[in-house]
């Protein structure tokens, strides 16, 4: 009986740390996004822009046993967009990225892009 | 019949506790505001600089089986931060997102996670430097 209990004892004991094992199955990102079009206020800069409209936008990679098979080039689709949408830059620039991997066999990553489209208001007599 | 079923049901019931403990993930959370300030402004721009306050919140977000259901909003922090007076700036912006003690709930409740991203900068006021204000720092390394 008692023996039947250790043994119970460290299957429990086995399985959870298996599990919990499973729960610390890294996977790692790095952030790091600056677009051309990127624009920041300078001090003293006096110009004004008129907000077109907000950008968002998603963007999903793969990757099967750590072999990555599409990776998105955030920075580039960005500039597309402000191309497209016809604005002259893009502010308060957000990304959130979630990356998750299955068993470590299959990984699933995911982009998920928020910003302001602006458009430079000229001066007058300029 | 009976067995088959109830081999069933446990193995359905053992899936679905060990893939969110099998399934690992990660988030992490970028923010560039519009008014983000650099030392190097001082070296070419008439410009005085003093720190207001220092900033450093967390804000949480809730992922569960791989869905997002709330995201931290980042923006809204630098957004009350920065209101009031276009003047401020943000400044040593950092940004940080950690799951690791929040991964362990994964085992117990369908995956859920709850990213917390630390979001830490200072608040700076930039004026246009003038007579009787603190001078702007001098240029460094430039050519005598």
């Amino acid at each position: 009986m008692s023996l039947r209990r250790t043994a119970c004892g460290a299957v429990g004991i086995g399985l959870l740390a298996g599990c919990l094992a499973g729960c610390m199955g890294g996977a790692s990102g790095y952030l790091q996004v600056r677009p051309e079009r990127l624009y920041e206020r300078e001090p003293l800069d006096k110009e004004s822009w008129k907000l077109i409209k907000r950008l968002e936008l998603e963007r999903s990679a793969f990757s099967f046993l750590g072999i990555p098979f599409s990776a998105p080039n955030v920075a580039a689709l960005i500039d597309s967009q402000v191309q497209e949408s016809d604005a002259d830059a893009i502010t308060n620039l957000e990304i959130a990225m979630s990356l998750r991997t299955f068993f470590f066999v299959l990984g699933a990553s995911r982009y998920e892009v928020g910003g302001d489209l602006i458009k430079f208001e000229k001066e007058e007599g300029k | 019949m009976k067995l088959a079923r109830r081999a069933a049901s446990t193995a359905f019931l053992a899936i679905a506790w060990l893939l969110p403990g099998c399934m690992s993930t990660n988030h992490g959370y970028l923010y560039l505001p519009e008014r983000s300030y650099y030392r190097m402004y001082e070296q070419f721009m008439p410009i005085s600089v003093h720190l207001v306050r220092h900033v450093k919140e967390s804000v949480w977000g809730t992922h569960m089986m791989g869905f997002e259901l709330t995201r931290p909003d980042v923006r809204a922090v630098f957004d009350k931060a920065l209101e009031g007076n276009p003047r401020y700036y943000a400044s040593d912006i950092n940004i940080y997102t950690d799951i690791t003690g929040r991964t362990f709930f994964t085992f117990f409740l369908l995956g859920l996670v709850k990213p917390k991203v630390v979001v830490e900068f200072d608040v700076v006021e930039v004026q246009p430097w003038s007579e009787g204000t603190p001078a702007p720092n001098a240029p460094t390394g430039a050519p005598s």
